[in-house]
């Protein structure tokens, strides 16, 4: 009995001791700004699936240090600095504050431990990596899925685009990859009019409304994101323009993102297309990254920085598409 | 009139200490029904604390007040309203924005089903206003009528509640003539409804025109009181002012007059000062005699173009002639101090040293426009000296200082510019008996240095310790002109006078 | 004598001149600006278009009706648009997590509104903090405190509560009704009773309508409660249009009730202005300019230039006015 003690034990102390040192081990310091939302577990979730299945064909093994800042900057340069002194390998944090996270990636830094911001990128200092969503492509491809869609049904398109804050450089993003794929459509799409929502529900709705009134020949709308797609709804169900696909008064859509708001709407067939805001593309080229920072490797990103593509998501396609964060997490 | 009967209203025993202050010691009133009693006493007297008790402002320590023979306790503004007694504010509680209408019943409409009855307010509203003789309609708005309209809407106000007993606290004050004659109109159909009126003014001749009783406060205690007609006018300022124990002299008066500084002809504005003349000589503290309100402080203020004048010359000795100056200009000449010492502009926070130097700043600046604090220095510590200022070093702020010390400095900085004239407005009030000694002896040192002194006080023990010579006002009005000798009894007599003749001239009409 | 009655003379004419521009330039501008929309675009003037305005207009309207009772009474609340979004945001959570009816839950939303703006009402009244200070305070307070409980997430309202955000009576939307009876509702309240004149009182001066003996501290305290109902009603229907509840639900709101009720004749001094037509009359100005650049196609962001010259020239009006109020010319 005592032997079988002894044994286990000395196997137990002998995993323990080889853990660190192990060169097929990979300590991730993960750092969130805060964890309350949906998204947010999703990434998490992901992150540690892909950690598995990438790790496994890579032949390194994952480990994951998670912690929490509760929205706080402050909270969270603390919470980085304990990842350093435990001696991660690499970290990644989704900052809080984008000026604030520069203070870490420099501590990091110091300490030689590769940094990945994620999401959201620092203003100050740069990392070792960015990984983010590419919202140009976002842009990009729900527009040329949508051209092609319109082109088969024989339409020409009229579409009233409804932008994001023009502060904000996703919603640049999207307006110029959207504007860039109808200049080339030949005049299959067009932007009759612009209307810049400031990511503000009501002038979603209002602005739609006033659209729709002032261009009664309007057919398609390209919405930069679908988070507020129940104030477009509303503004056209008052215009008597809410109808599913197949229905004669249908209005062609095309949103950004599918968040979970949208998920349903595109399944019952009133969006047309839209562009993933992919939390597990995020994940996926996170743990590409993570494992070739730790290998020492370049991950080889783009000048602003890793950008993992959404996925194109049509009614025929949606049903049936792994991974889809909006219809998992609610 | 019942004059014989026991009085409606007595106050007695009233006694009241604030923090550091005894505002009433067993003070009484009494008051009866269709007569005006009026209240009489200098400023601090506790004429308005006694009021105050009486409306439910203030709270008594001690004392008792019945009203029609059974004893009331007034804990609020609302309790007096309730017993029946209504005050009509100096200041004027008008609400601009509303209604004639409104502002009478603002604080208790009658309404139907949750709504104003406007029919009944309007109706009600227009019975008060014919009462009074008052030919505006209850719909004006108040920001539209002029102040003697409004003190009538607030007699309206205080009538709603057919009170007992009306306190009018220094009414005439804002009025004009005429608006003045319609308030005593108002007053006397009070009387004939039998009602009691008590009535505070600063102006004699009123009390004698509109009052039948009289009282009269100093220091707290009511003094003396009864029929008016047993008493002369000054038998009041007599009992208002007490007999003083004038000490000594700090300096005898001049006997021979020296050059004129400063001659004044014609000078009036409006109702305030009317056709003033006098002359002021080198050297001499003139004392400027009159009751409060009688426009010392307004003539001050004019002289040196605070107020604007409406007509009048003032001619000043600039060392070769006499030449016409400007208010204006004489104000920078003239050394200007009165009671408020923060608006006359010492700066609290700042140190003693820079306070004195503030006005002759110009003088210490070197060839590139900076300050040379030596000389600075050196002028402080004279002053400090000169004026015995108690200070533990120039530096102190001028915030730490006594009252007393704060008018030294505030005298101190005059002093560095040197003027010929100084105005001294209530220059001692608040300060201690023995720093009112101090701030006269300087006085009377600014005069033998060959300064000239106009000095307002309304302490005649004060003014007659320094005054080489008297002008008395009345109402706006040089009344008269008294050597530095004058006694006691003729300074007081000087200042009832006026109203006395006044008053013999009615009766003889 | 006689220069003094030109004089007089010559200055209540000034004030005529003043009282004519302040009474009437706001409508005039608006009838002018209302037929220079309906000739230049197509749109503007429909029936639809017109409806669509007073549909956007309804909660703004809701929420300044209880800005300007407090304006009335000479002080302000900032906090409106927090209370809108933190109280809206309860009430919806209620629904979205606990299953409760959404009149159950609403109700509870206007109770939340009351409390919050009992919350600036003790500030105000009892710790005696100046009202801008307070709910400058209590605004970023608020919405700190909304932002927590929602995490910041959308919050999808359910289909019969967007349903009923958008529902029409023939070409009326029932919140256009409603927002239209709490206008009168407060009209009335301010012109006919007790309550309203003595309010109106108190922002002609706090100390003489102490002296005359009313309730000041009552009153003011009662005023905010109002106003925070008055601005968790409005969140409702704000929410209730869009359809979900987002952190820029009441975002800017405070700022945009101010300028309709100042824009509305209704003076930040305090004690001045009709309520009725005011808050109808500031709310369809900016809508107006709003509605009207989006049919123009103009470049959106000039809505806020816009916006801010009406708001300085309604300021500056208010300023005149008060000038013209001291001055010995209005006796």
């Amino acid at each position: 009995m005592k032997r079988l003690q002894f044994i286990a034990g000395s196997m137990l102390a002998a995993t323990l001791l080889a853990g660190p040192v192990a060169a097929k081990d990979i300590t991730v310091g993960l750092s969130w700004n805060s964890k309350t939302q949906p998204l947010e577990s999703a990434w998490e979730d992901y992150m540690k699936a892909e950690g598995l299945r990438q790790g496994k064909a890579a032949g390194v093994t994952i480990n994951w240090v998670v912690n929490v800042a509760n929205a706080d900057p402050a909270r969270q340069t603390a919470n980085i600095e304990d990842l350093i002194n435990k001696g991660v390998n690499v970290v990644v944090a989704r900052a809080e504050d984008g000026a604030a996270i520069g203070a870490s990636i420099r501590a990091a830094k110091a300490a030689n431990i590769p940094f990945i911001t994620f999401d959201r990128a620092s203003k100050t200092v740069k990392p070792s990596a960015h990984v983010g969503g590419d919202s140009y492509d976002q842009a990009v491809t729900t527009a040329e899925t949508f051209m092609a869609l319109l082109k088969e049904k024989g339409v020409t398109g009229k579409c009233i685009e409804l932008q994001g804050a023009l502060t904000d450089v996703n919603a640049i993003n999207r307006s110029k990859g959207w504007n860039d794929v109808v200049a080339k459509s030949g005049g299959v799409l067009s932007t009759i009019v612009q209307v810049p929502t400031e990511w503000n529900p009501e002038l979603f709705r209002s602005g739609m409304a006033n659209a729709l009134k002032a261009n009664p020949t309007a057919n398609c709308a390209f919405i930069a994101s679908d988070f507020a797609i129940t104030a477009v709804q509303s503004a056209m169900e008052a215009e008597g323009k809410w109808a599913p696909t197949g229905n004669p008064k249908h209005f062609w859509l095309a949103t950004q993102d599918l968040l979970p708001g949208a998920l349903p709407l595109m399944e019952q067939g009133y969006i047309d297309v839209s562009t993933t805001y992919d939390a597990f593309a995020h994940a996926s080229e996170a743990v590409r990254v993570i494992i070739a920072l730790a290998d020492g490797k370049d991950p080889g990103c783009g000048p602003d920085g890793c950008l993992a593509k959404g996925r194109v998501a049509t009614p025929a396609n949606v049903k049936t598409m792994e991974n889809l964060w909006s219809r998992t997490y609610k | 009139m019942n004059t014989s009967a026991s009085p409606e209203l007595a106050m007695t025993g009233i006694s009241k200490t604030f923090p550091g202050v005894v505002a009433l010691d067993q003070a009484h009133l009494s008051a009866r029904a269709g007569e005006a009693t009026a209240v009489m006493g200098a400023n601090g007297a506790g004429k308005s604390t006694l009021m105050n008790v009486l409306g439910g402002v203030t709270r008594p320590d001690a004392g008792s007040i019945e009203l029609c023979g059974t004893r009331i306790d007034i804990a609020s503004p609302r309790d007096a309203a309730s017993h029946g007694i209504a005050f009509v504010h100096q200041e004027l509680t008008m609400l601009p924005t509303l209604s004639v209408a409104e502002n009478i019943f603002i604080d208790d409409f009658p309404s139907k089903g949750g709504l104003i009855d406007r029919a009944a307010i309007h109706a009600r509203c227009q019975i008060i206003l014919d009462r009074l003789g008052c030919t505006i309609s209850p719909d004006r708005i108040v920001g539209e009528l002029s102040t003697g309209d409004r003190q009538m809407i607030e007699i309206a106000r205080a009538m709603r509640r057919e009170p007992r007993v009306i306190i009018f606290d220094e009414p005439t004050s804002s009025l004009t003539q005429p608006e003045k004659r319609r308030l005593f109109a108002v007053i006397e159909s009070l009387k004939r409804d039998g009602a009691i009126i008590l009535y505070i003014t600063h102006f004699l001749d009123e009390i004698f025109e509109i009052c039948e009783r009289v009282s009269v406060m100093r220091g707290g205690r009511t003094v003396g009181g009864g029929s008016i007609e047993t008493f002369k006018p000054v038998d009041i300022v007599r009992l208002m002012l007490g007999e003083v124990d004038v000490g000594t002299r700090l300096k005898a008066p001049l006997d021979e007059r020296q050059k004129t500084v400063l001659e004044v002809r014609g000078l009036a504005r409006g109702t305030a000062l009317q056709d003033i003349n006098f002359d002021l000589y080198v050297g001499e503290v003139v004392g400027l005699w009159g009751l409060l309100g009688a426009g010392r402080t307004e003539l001050a203020r004019a002289l040196v173009g605070l107020d604007p004048i409406d007509h009048g010359t003032i001619r000043w000795h600039d060392g070769t002639a006499l030449r016409p100056i400007s208010p204006h200009a004489l104000h920078k000449l003239t050394g200007f101090v009165t009671e408020d010492r923060r608006g006359e502009g010492l700066l609290l926070p700042l140190s003693v040293n820079d306070n004195l130097a503030l006005p002759s700043l110009k003088r210490f600046l070197n060839p590139w426009g900076l300050l040379n604090r030596k000389p600075q220095a050196a002028l402080a510590d004279t002053m400090i000296d000169r004026l015995g200022i108690k200070v533990s070093s120039r530096e102190q702020s001028a915030g730490t200082l006594s009252g007393g010390n704060q008018q030294k400095v505030v005298l101190g900085r005059w002093l560095a510019t040197e003027p010929r004239l100084f105005i001294l407005d209530e220059p001692t009030r608040g300060l201690d008996v023995s720093a009112k000694t101090e701030i006269l002896k300087l006085t009377a040192e600014l005069a033998r240095s060959g300064a000239t002194v106009l000095l307002i006080s309304s302490e005649i023990d004060e003014l007659m310790r320094i005054c080489d010579r008297y002008l008395v006002m009345v109402r706006g009005a040089i009344t008269a002109e008294l050597p530095g000798s004058a006694s006691h009894a003729e300074l007081m007599d000087a200042l009832s006078a006026p109203v006395a003749s006044h008053m013999t001239q009615r009766a003889r009409a | 004598m006689n220069e003094t009655t030109n004089k007089t003379a010559l200055i209540s004419r000034g004030g005529g001149l003043i009282d004519l521009a302040t009474r009437f330039g706001f409508p005039i501008v608006l009838v002018l600006m209302f037929v220079a929309l309906s000739s230049s675009t197509n749109s503007f003037f429909t029936l639809d278009n017109q409806m669509s305005m007073l549909h956007a207009m309804a909660p703004i309207v809701i929420i300044a009706s209880g800005m300007a009772l407090v304006v009335m009474s000479g002080k302000l609340d900032i906090s409106v648009g927090s209370i809108a979004f933190l109280s809206v945001a309860l009430g919806s959570l209620l629904i979205k997590q606990a299953g409760w009816h959404p009149v159950a839950a609403y109700t509870v939303t206007l109770l939340i509104g009351a409390v919050l703006g009992a919350v600036n009402g003790f500030i105000v009244v009892v710790l005696k903090v100046n009202p801008l200070i307070t709910t400058l305070g209590t605004m970023i307070a608020f919405r700190g405190v909304a932002l927590q409980v929602t995490n910041a997430n959308v919050i999808v309202l359910p289909d019969e509560v967007r349903k009923f955000g958008n529902l029409t009576f023939g070409p009326v939307f029932a919140d256009v009704l409603i927002a239209a009876l709490v206008l009168v509702a407060v009209h009335v309240l301010h012109e006919r009773t007790s309550y309203g004149r003595q309010i109106t009182a108190i922002g002609n001066g706090e100390t003489i309508a102490a002296r005359i003996g009313l309730p000041v501290g009552r009153l003011v305290f009662t005023n905010f409660v109002l106003c925070g109902v008055l601005a968790a009603f409005g969140g409702i229907f704000a929410a209730a249009q869009v359809g979900s509840v987002t952190t820029f639900l009441g975002q800017g709101l405070e700022f945009t009730a101010v300028a309709v009720v100042v824009v509305g004749g209704i003076s930040l001094f305090g004690g001045q202005g009709r309520i009725l037509g005011g808050v109808a009359l500031g709310a369809l100005t900016f809508e107006m300019i709003r509605n009207g650049l989006n049919h123009l196609g103009a470049n959106p962001y000039s809505y806020k230039l816009f916006g801010g010259v009406v708001i300085f020239i309604a300021m500056y009006a208010d300023a005149l006015k008060a000038r013209s109020r001291k001055s010995p010319g209005g006796g």
